[in-house]
């Protein structure tokens, strides 16, 4: 199943990138692939912003906006102005 | 108003009656929406819990009165806006269940949902008020 198109916040810095594939290893969704020894976004919306590429890999070269996805948590965080990401 | 004309009891027995179709918005938005999650359509939840919101919204009218509503439009669009609002509101709170969401998806369905629903639900409400005295 896949969620809302064109929102995931990932980026992968191809010049840093060394090809290692431990983001490829780690990715729960199978978001990340890899062509000639550099990783890229094969399947950006399937992306649910976990981080676990981000925290991995070795040469820092994705960052991802991670946080838990939940609606009542984002709801709370407009009245309470603290950035809150868990219910 | 009508049942205010009959008493106290009566008031409470029909109050009570035009409860119920509440209470099972309420089981349809907690547990038939997760049960349906891959079967329903569109990709935000809050619209997954629209489509049963009124599916159930049209049955409530249908069989209006068993459920002691007035047969009267206004009451129908406000019973509508509130069973809608609520189902949809209880499927969009299982976007932090999933195993697909993202912040960002999430974020973005909340910003365009929650007013809309807030607005409805007021609408019903307001809806509801005038609806009584006609």
């Amino acid at each position: 199943m896949e969620y809302i198109r064109n929102v995931a916040k990932i980026e992968i810095n191809s010049d840093k990138c060394t090809g290692c594939g431990l983001c490829i290893n780690v990715c729960p969704h199978g978001v990340i692939s890899m062509d000639d020894k550099v990783a890229f976004l094969a399947n950006k919306d399937r992306c649910i912003e976990c981080g676990a590429c981000d925290n991995n890999c070795p040469v820092d070269a994705i960052e991802v906006e991670t946080g838990v996805g939940c609606a009542y948590a984002i709801i709370k965080s407009w009245f309470n102005s603290s950035k809150t990401n868990c219910c | 108003m009508q049942s205010f004309q009959n008493g106290f009891p009566q008031a409470l027995k029909n109050g009570l009656l035009n409860t119920i179709p509440y209470a099972i918005a309420i089981i349809i938005g907690t547990i038939l929406v997760p049960m349906l999650l891959p079967i329903l359509p569109f990709r935000a939840f809050s619209m997954k819990g629209l489509v049963l919101g009124v599916i159930w919204s049209v049955v409530v009218i249908k069989y209006s009165n068993v459920f002691y509503y007035d047969n009267n439009i206004v009451l129908n669009i406000s019973n509508s806006l509130l069973l809608t609002s609520i189902i949809s509101f209880l499927a969009l709170n299982f976007t932090g269940s999933t195993t697909f969401t993202s912040l960002s998806g999430v974020k973005k369905e909340t910003l365009i949902a929650v007013p809309v629903i807030a607005t409805s639900a007021l609408v019903g409400v307001v809806l509801m008020i005038i609806g009584n005295f006609l």
